[in-house]
Parts: structure tokens; C-alpha cells; sequence
């Protein structure tokens, strides 16, 4: 709908599409004989910027200079670097709702929005759901400006190209595509950007919307992008060829395409010694299979294939399951629900009621349970390895993805033994292999196999050895001259 | 959707029709740790040691100590003793991992075909459990010997077996698939280790023999007894368990106690190795026992001077004579009972198949006509602390 030229009537108009919201302020102000209206949102709207700015600079304004139209005069008398002309009342909201005030010229059905923003937003702070020992301690924050400045004072090149889509209809959201423009092929941000283009929702409030509607064509409990809030990791990413999506108002940023390893990697690793990184790299591979696997193992040993276990093992077993009441696979499920329960308490509880949970968790439900019979000490065992590992990984989604798995593997352990356990393997892997993102499959770099990428998957090599990009990301692989370490010795 | 619906049924089907096949929880079995065949009259009677009963005061959570309860039942066969057991024990029982089989001598004597058939064909029974023969008592209360190294008598016999084996020149372990393949095999012949209890039964197999700081009653490894296709025909002693064990190269560390002038000499091998060959010529059979290794002196008594080659040289030549006695003894031993333990026949079967096929009839009658030869060539290091015994250097 487009502006009137009357002020009035663009103030009636404006209560009548917005109900007379109590944050919104107008006021008419007469200079020069001519009526000058302005519009802004005190809910989002800095009053200070508004009085320092505009009232000033209209009240001052000098008439004698030569301009055409008293319109183009008081654009031009602003002291402001974000001036721009409006005449549609859809564009009207979306400027007062983004903090911006508007200035109405009687007579005229052209509107000047100035940027009079109050800050929402607390500043940058350290990360908390990524905690790391070394390296940078910044994060994302709700501002985008803020979160598209991160990557940029890392990165200062022409070739750091941010691309932005508005998504959803009433929200308004900007999402920004970032990438390196000589590294990521095109195709991918087309994709991407036609995708995010198709998406038809009212509002975008995290980053988790993007991802969910993003990820439409595979139904999959693992996360085929990266999540993460420490602008050094986007950045690192952004260079190794991915791409990083930011949307407004969220400290999270979507990484892609991820690949399994991607999650057995930290941000640390590139900030610490390649031997120390490859050590934690295997430890949280083998995590990853204990966690997924060992109840399910221990089940089918126990109630299928004792033949496996060793004489004394078998034997100490036995003794220690003597007297409890229920079968392996529901004490098994018992212990593992009761841990799923202690962690959603825990993650969601304010930090005073967390030594209240530790008591029930360690003591009346480990030492009582077993003390009363109802779980084997070795059962405690098993759930509270299974937890701890886990627990290594710094992404939620690949938590909750190996959780589900779990059980999976728990039922075709309990109904099958170590055959079902066998099965639920093959399936297992051949969903991994089926799963892709933008072309990469998920698996990479070991199925298919891409033998340079894998000095930087479960092991990382030393810098100099890790000249190239990862080959199945981008072309444009060399990241450091071949000579660099001749020309240095 | 019709498509995933069928999907989805027919992986619950999957799940749920399986029925659990074969699924038992560990508790509901008893664990046989340890077996034990001894004849009653016609009878075979068949002991089982169970390991996993809970001791009676389990409330603490170090409850992972077991109480053992050894039970027995008779019949014609094993089987049917074994289901005399049934009739005792409460939860059935399991024979996937038992560790050692006693076998009482006169059962040897009878021959072991018939005692050891059932645990050929038990399915889940694991092939490599140890297997030794009882002498001078009943093999049952061998199982019963309480130890307090041990947490049940079983593990003991195992752990014994397992180390004397390395270090002590006499003894070779011999699990159920070695003793399966020297029975099916022609051209050779058993020879397993036997264990003796010390002491009163009743004393060993009470509590009282735990707690007390020099228990009463132990079990005792022992000689090989030898055995003629699967019956027990003789028992070697000390001198000639060892010769056989160096022949068949089961021994890699052995001692001897070599007498040299008025005092005594006791060296240690710790690598030795015997290399055995067979050759035919001209229809002679011929078998070349070579033996090598290293030693040390560890023990040193009398007036004996070290430092001098010499003596170190003439103290080699008795080790190597001595070793070449052992062997021509167990050689002996062989030839007297017409058993070819040393497995040279099966030797000759790899090497000359037609020639053995054609006296295999009357191999082991005609083991005394083979010509032995053998050569020792132990190598005698001599890095010890001090060159002379202590009573010299006290001068």
C-alpha cells in the first residue's frame, strides 16, 4: 500500500493497520510553514539518537541552500548515514519495527527513514556452550551486524561474500549466506540461496528453522550441518570451503555441509599441537562406538553369546547379577532412561538445584539401586561409561543422534542377540552412507575414500602437511604454496 | 505411505517373531568351572564344579567372591551322570567355559574315548580347557581343594598349569584340542601331567583351609603319565618327564643341577629350543634331535673357579651330556612301553607318507628300531654377579 501525501491521513492509516500500539510515537513538527511528521517505535527506537539527530537537524536546517524540493533539503540535512527513501507502508513497518524512524513531508508520498536503532543486544561474551582451553573466547551474539563483523574482522578479503534473503512473512528475517567466493563453487550458494528463497514460513526465530527446512529431503536423527556459536570456528570453516549461514537475532550459525568427522572435531583442534589433536580425535571416535554400542553388546553377551565372554568374567557376572529381579535388557533400559532423565533435568534446572540432582543421581540412584537389589553394580557400569562418553562431543544434535541410535541397537540386541546387534550395524551404516549434504556425502573422506582429506579427519597432520583444502569441498584446494617450506629452510 | 506402513510391520514381525531364540540370562545357569571323571564300579561318576553361587552374606556390594559347590552323579554314560546332577542343582547347567577337566587314573587306564566323547560334541563348550590326570586320589576331590591364592579350585589348577608350564621344564600344558588332535592323529601319541592332592580331602575341602596361613592340603602338579592310543599305560618320573618334554619342545626354561668336583653347579636355561628332523635312508629311519640354547649359572656350591674357561668349557660339556641322559632316558621309557609319544611317526607320515602308511601296523612296536640321533649344544653364558661362590671370596 503506498503512502498518502498527507500526513495526517498516512497517521490515520498507520493506527488503523496497527491498532495504536502503545509504542508508537508521532509528532508533527512546523518549520518553515511546512508540516514535518515523524513516526518511530520507542520500543526499539533510541529517544536520544532521535533528539540528537533529527530534531536538530530539522529545527537548524538552513533553507538557502539549493536544493529542489524541501524533501530532498532535509534528506540531504540529516546527520546520519543510514538515509533512505520509502513509500510503501509495508516498508514503513519493516523500517520502524528494525528501529528506524520515519519522517513524513506533507505533500509529498515519499518518506525518509533514518536509523535511529537502540542497542537490544547484549555485547560479545564469552562462549558458553562451546567452552574451549585455548584460542579465542568471543561468540555470536543476537545481532547480526555484530555476528557478520565477527567473521569479517577475521577475514579481510574482497572474496568474503555475504549474501542476504529476507525469510518469513512476518518475522522479516534477515538470513545472510556467507562464503569465500573464490573457494566454494557456485552452484552450492545458488542452491542454498534458491532453497531459502522457496521457504514459506511466518516467522524465522533461530537458526534452528533454517536448519530444519533445510534439511527436508533426508529424514535423518544426525545432523548434516554444523552448529556453532564461536565466529572463529565459522571462520575456519568459511576457509576450508563450507559455507556458514547467519540469521538475525541468533547467536547460533549453521555450518555446511558437515560430514561424520566433522564431529569428532572441537574448535581447539586447530589451536592445539597435531599430535595432542589426533590423540583427543581417536578418543572421541572410540567414545562415539562405545556410546552408541556398549549396552547393546553388553545385553546380547549377557542373555545370548555367554560362550564370548572370558571364564573368570563370566563368572563374576553371574554372581553379580544373582538376585536382581528383571531381565538384562530392562535393567539396561531402567538405568539408561534414568540417565536420559537426570541430563534433561540438569541441562534445563537453574545452577542452585544442580548439587540437589548430583545426591539423587549419584547416591540414590547408583549405590542405593544396587544396594536394594534392583541393578547389578556392572549394569551402573555400563550406563555411566556409555554417559561419560558420550558427553565428549560439543555438539547437541551428534548427542542426541548416537541416544537414538542406542536404543535402536538396545531393542535388536535384546530381541536377537549379537545377530541383531550385527544387523543393526549394517543398517546403521548404510543409513550413514545414504546421507548427504549439498553433494557430500556423509561419510567422507572415508567412503568414498579421499585419501588427502584424511590427514584432517580422525587425525589431523601437522599444518605443513596440510597444504590443500579438503578436496571434496572446493577446487581450489591449495591453502599454502607447495614451496612455502623450501623457501623457509 | 501403504509402502512404509508395510515396512514398519514387518520389522516389529522381524523383532518380535524371532521370540527371543536361545536367549537365557546368565543367573539362570550354573557355571561349570571345573569337571572331574572317576568309575565307580561300571559307573562312571561325574563331578561338576560350580562357581557362581553367591556367598551367603551377598548384601555388600563386594559380593563378586564365590562360594564353590562341587556336586557328583553316576551313570553308565556321562550323559546320564550328568542328568543325575541336574536332579541336584537347581539351574541348569553350563559348559561353555570350564577351564579343566580332571581325569582320574583308573578311567585313564580304561581309556579316555568314551569319557571324552561328550565334551566333543557339547556345542558350547569351549575346546581349550586344560586337561590333567589325577593320581592317587579320586579326581573329584581335586575339585574340592580350597586355595587361598585362588578363588575356586579350577582357576587354581589353571593358573598352575598355565605358569609351571613356562617355567618349569616338567610340566606341559595340554588343553582338549591338543589331546583331540594327538588322539586322532595316527603316528603319535598322549603324555598329560598329572595333580596329586597333599594332605587330608575332607581338611582341604572345609573353609578352615583358606584362612589358615599354611593351608593344610594343595594339589600338586606332577609327572607326565603316558598313554598307548587312549589308555594310560605308564608313568614317567622326573628325570624322564623332562627328557620328554625337551624331545617334543614343550620345554623353553629348564634348570640342572650339574655335580662338579666335590661341589655343584646350577645352571638355568631360559631359551631353549629342540629341533627334531626325520630322515629315511635306504629304508633305515633315522630321527636327528637337535637341541640348543643359552644358560646361565644361577647356583654355585664347592670349590669351583669361574673365571676359568676351562671350567666353564667341561661344566657345558656335563650340561649337554646330561641333557643328552634325559632324553635317551625318555627315548627308554618309550621303547619299554611301545608307545611313540614323541609323535616321530607323525613326523615320518608328513616326510615319507608311503613309507609310513606301509609300518604303520607295527609302529610303535618297532620304535627301538629307529636310530636316534642327538646332539646338545647348550651354550653356557656366564654373566653373574660374582665369579666364585661366596665361600671363596670369604677367603
Amino acid at each position: 500500500m503506498n503512502l498518502q501525501n498527507s500526513i495526517k491521513k498516512n497517521f490515520e492509516m498507520l493506527n488503523k493497520l496497527n491498532g495504536k500500539s502503545s509504542d508508537i510515537v508521532t509528532r508533527i513538527i512546523e518549520k518553515n510553514s511546512k508540516k514535518i511528521g515523524y513516526i518511530y517505535l520507542e520500543s526499539v527506537s533510541s529517544d536520544d539518537k532521535i533528539s540528537d539527530f533529527l530534531n536538530k537537524a530539522v529545527i537548524n536546517m538552513d533553507r538557502k541552500k539549493p536544493f529542489d524540493s524541501f524533501y530532498d533539503l532535509i534528506k540531504n540535512s540529516i546527520f546520519n548515514s543510514k538515509v533512505k527513501s520509502i513509500d510503501t507502508f509495508e516498508d514503513m513497518f519493516y523500517h520502524l519495527s528494525s528501529g528506524f524512524t520515519v519522517i513524513l513531508i506533507d505533500k509529498c508520498d515519499k518518506a525518509i527513514v533514518v536509523e535511529t536503532r537502540q542497542k537490544l543486544d547484549r555485547g560479545v561474551t564469552e562462549s558458553t556452550s562451546e567452552t574451549i582451553t585455548r584460542g579465542p573466547k568471543d561468540s555470536f551474539t543476537e545481532n547480526h551486524n555484530m555476528n557478520l563483523g565477527l567473521i569479517r574482522k577475521r577475514i579481510k578479503d574482497s572474496n568474503l561474500w555475504y549474501e542476504e534473503v529476507i525469510v518469513g512473512k512476518r518475522s522479516k528475517s534477515k538470513v545472510a549466506v556467507a562464503y569465500i567466493k573464490d573457494i566454494v563453487p557456485n552452484y552450492k550458494v545458488k542452491k542454498i540461496i534458491d532453497e531459502l528463497k522457496k521457504i514459506d514460513i511466518d516467522a524465522v526465530i533461530d537458526t534452528g528453522y533454517i536448519r530444519e527446512l533445510l534439511e527436508k529431503d533426508q529424514k535423518s536423527v544426525f545432523p548434516k550441518v554444523i552448529s556453532t556459536e564461536r565466529p572463529d570456528f565459522a571462520s575456519t570453516s568459511l576457509l576450508d570451503g563450507k559455507i556458514v549461514i547467519l540469521v538475525e537475532n541468533s547467536p547460533f550459525v549453521i555450518i555446511l555441509p558437515a560430514v561424520l568427522t566433522d564431529f569428532f572435531h572441537s574448535p581447539e583442534d586447530n589451536y592445539q599441537k597435531p599430535f595432542n589433536v589426533s590423540f583427543s580425535r581417536i578418543l572421541r571416535a572410540i567414545c562415539f562406538f562405545l556410546a552408541l554400542l556398549t549396552p547393546a553388546l553388553y545385553i546380547s553377551l549377557m542373555t545370548f553369546n555367554h560362550e564370548i565372554i572370558p571364564d573368570q568374567l563370566l563368572i563374576s557376572l553371574a554372581i553379580q547379577r544373582e538376585g536382581v529381579p528383571f531381565p538384562t535388557a530392562i535393567e539396561v533400559l531402567l538405568f539408561v532412561l534414568t540417565f536420559e532423565v537426570l541430563r534433561e533435568a540438569d541441562i534445563h534446572s537453574p545452577s542452585f538445584s544442580g548439587s540437589a540432582m548430583n545426591v539423587v543421581g549419584a547416591l540414590i540412584l547408583g549405590d542405593a539401586a544396587v544396594a536394594a537389589g534392583i541393578v547389578s553394580p556392572i549394569v551402573i557400569i555400563i550406563i555411566a561409561a556409555t554417559s561419560i562418553s558420550e558427553l565428549v562431543f560439543y555438539d547437541v544434535d551428534i548427542i542426541d543422534a548416537i541416544r537414538e541410535w542406542r536404543l535402536l541397537f538396545i531393542l535388536a540386541a535384546t530381541f536377537m542377540g549379537l545377530i541383531g546387534f550385527v544387523a543393526m550395524f549394517i543398517i546403521f551404516i548404510a543409513k550413514l552412507s545414504s546421507l548427504e549434504c549439498l553433494g557430500t556425502p556423509y561419510l567422507t573422506p572415508f567412503s568414498p575414500l579421499k585419501l588427502r582429506s584424511l590427514k584432517n579427519s580422525i587425525v589431523r597432520f601437522s599444518r605443513k602437511d596440510l597444504k590443500n583444502r579438503p578436496e571434496y569441498l572446493t577446487k581450489n584446494l591449495k591453502r599454502m604454496d607447495d614451496k612455502y617450506e623450501k623457501n623457509n629452510s | 505411505m501403504i509402502n512404509m506402513k508395510k515396512i514398519i510391520l514387518s520389522l516389529i514381525l522381524l523383532l518380535t517373531l524371532s521370540g527371543c531364540w536361545n536367549y537365557n540370562e546368565l543367573n539362570e545357569f550354573s557355571i561349570v568351572s571345573g569337571v572331574a571323571i572317576d568309575k565307580s564300579g561300571d559307573e562312571y561318576e561325574i563331578s561338576v564344579l560350580i562357581s557362581n553361587s553367591p556367598k551367603s552374606n551377598s548384601s555388600d556390594s563386594n559380593s563378586s567372591e564365590s562360594q564353590v559347590v562341587v556336586y557328583s552323579g553316576k551313570g553308565e554314560s556321562i550323559f546320564s551322570a550328568l542328568k543325575q546332577i541336574g536332579l541336584i542343582s537347581p539351574s541348569e547347567l553350563y559348559f561353555g567355559s570350564f577351564s579343566v577337566l580332571v581325569i582320574s587314573e583308573e578311567v585313564a587306564k580304561d581309556g579316555i574315548n568314551n569319557a571324552i566323547d561328550f565334551f566333543v560334541r557339547y556345542p558350547s563348550a569351549r575346546k581349550n580347557f586344560y586337561v590333567v590326570l589325577s593320581k592317587d586320589s579320586k579326581a573329584k576331590d581335586t575339585l574340592k581343594i580350597m586355595t587361598p591364592l585362588s578363588s575356586f579350585p579350577s582357576q587354581q589348577i589353571t593358573d598352575n598349569v598355565k605358569t609351571t608350564t613356562e617355567l618349569q621344564g616338567i610340566i606341559a600344558s595340554t588343553n582338549f584340542n591338543d589331546l583331540l588332535s594327538t588322539i586322532l592323529s595316527d603316528g603319535t601319541e598322549l603324555s598329560i601331567n598329572c595333580i596329586k592332592i597333599i594332605g587330608d580331602v575332607e581338611e582341604g575341602s572345609s573353609k578352615e583351609n583358606i584362612e589358615s596361613s599354611e593351608p593344610k592340603t594343595y594339589t600338586k602338579l606332577g609327572n607326565l603319565g603316558i598313554f598307548k592310543e587312549d589308555k594310560l599305560v605308564d608313568w614317567a618320573n622326573r628325570e624322564e618327564s623332562l627328557g620328554i618334554n625337551i624331545i617334543k619342545g614343550a620345554t623353553e626354561e629348564m634348570f640342572l643341577d650339574i655335580e662338579y668336583k666335590d661341589g655343584y653347579v646350577v645352571i638355568d636355561s631360559t631359551s631353549f629350543s629342540s629341533d627334531v628332523s626325520v630322515e629315511l635312508k635306504n629304508e633305515e629311519p633315522k630321527v636327528n634331535i637337535g637341541l640348543s640354547g643359552e644358560a646361565r649359572i644361577i647356583e654355585v656350591e664347592g670349590d669351583i673357579d669361574l673365571k676359568d674357561s676351562k671350567v666353564i668349557e667341561e661344566i657345558q660339556k656335563k650340561a649337554n651330556k646330561k641333557i643328552k641322559k634325559r632324553v635317551e632316558e625318555a627315548m627308554d621309557l618309550a621303547i619299554k612301553n611301545k608307545t611313540d609319544i614323541f609323535g616321530f611317526g607323525q613326523m615320518f607320515y608328513q616326510k615319507y607318507p608311503k613309507y609310513f602308511n606301509k609300518e604303520k601296523e607295527n609302529w610303535n612296536e618297532n620304535l627301538d628300531k629307529l636310530k636316534i640321533n642327538i646332539s646338545s649344544d647348550l651354550m653356557l653364558k656366564n654373566k653373574v654377579s660374582s665369579k666364585n661362590s661366596l665361600e671363596e671370596i670369604n677367603d
